[in-house]
């Protein structure tokens, strides 16, 4: 009985099957992988600090938003992308 | 079955088949015609039965590699199919982040240089203009305005657990 037992344990190891197929994670952009910068500070004076360097500042920090926001799209499209690649790939 | 990985195809099938025909033949030999003539001679026939069990033995065997064989190929064949469409998409994968990054850097070659063509009017023009000298002079930026602006920047520092 134990070594029936045994051939049959031996025979269910030709049914462990390891399935040879390797999918490597996708890779990102390089330029979304970047950190968005932190927004500029305006160093305060005494006498208070020009309306133009607030403004220029203000713009600094609009182009630094707009930057991140399109980190930002550029991964939600890179998603979208392999999501649909990877996707038709039978499974 | 994950030794059958490690023999090649034509071997293995070669062996699956030869295990296989010689079960078969030992079988229909044992059961139709071993029989009448081990019972001619007086010392063999009682191994008869002893021959008809290792031939049937020998049959299953052979039929269990042969389906061994053919799942095995058959598993071999999905995995292959997979591969190809696995590597076919990475490939699409690459193109695609390539146009990605591309269009990142495009666009974020254009929002830099508006940004600095605003600062550059800012210098350039706005500073001259009458009015806004006046305003500059006259009307400073008080500290606490700078300092809620300043605030306002680092917003992202309370949810990151800094302040």
């Amino acid at each position: 009985m134990k070594k029936l037992v045994l051939l049959s344990c031996i025979l269910i190891v030709g049914c462990a099957k390891p399935v040879p197929v390797t999918m490597d994670f996708p890779l990102a952009p390089a330029s979304l992988l970047k950190k968005c910068e932190e927004l500029k500070q305006i160093e305060p004076r005494a006498g208070g600090v020009p309306i133009t360097e607030l403004l220029k500042t203000v713009v600094e920090n609009y182009t630094l938003y707009h930057e991140c926001a399109n980190k930002v799209e550029g991964w939600s499209e890179w998603y979208e992308s392999m999501k649909k690649i990877y996707g038709e790939v039978k499974k | 079955m994950w030794i059958l990985h490690l023999l090649p195809d034509s071997l293995l099938e070669l062996i699956v088949n030869a295990v296989l025909i010689l079960g078969i033949v030992l079988t229909l030999l044992s059961f139709f015609v071993l029989n009448r003539i081990l019972r001619l001679i007086p010392g063999l026939a009682n191994y008869h039965t002893v021959i008809q069990v290792v031939s049937v033995l020998i049959l299953a065997a052979g039929l269990y590699f042969k389906g061994g064989y053919v799942t095995e190929m058959m598993w071999r064949e999905e995995v292959a199919k997979v591969q190809a469409e696995l590597d076919k998409a990475k490939a699409k994968a690459a193109e695609v982040v390539v146009q990605i990054e591309e269009k990142v850097v495009f666009r974020d070659r254009v929002i830099k240089e508006k940004g600095q063509t605003i600062i550059q009017y800012v210098d350039r023009e706005v500073v001259k203009k009458e009015e806004i000298v006046r305003y500059i002079e006259n009307c400073p930026v008080p500290t606490e305005i700078i300092n809620l602006h300043n605030e306002a920047t680092i917003l992202n520092d309370a949810a990151k657990g800094k302040k």
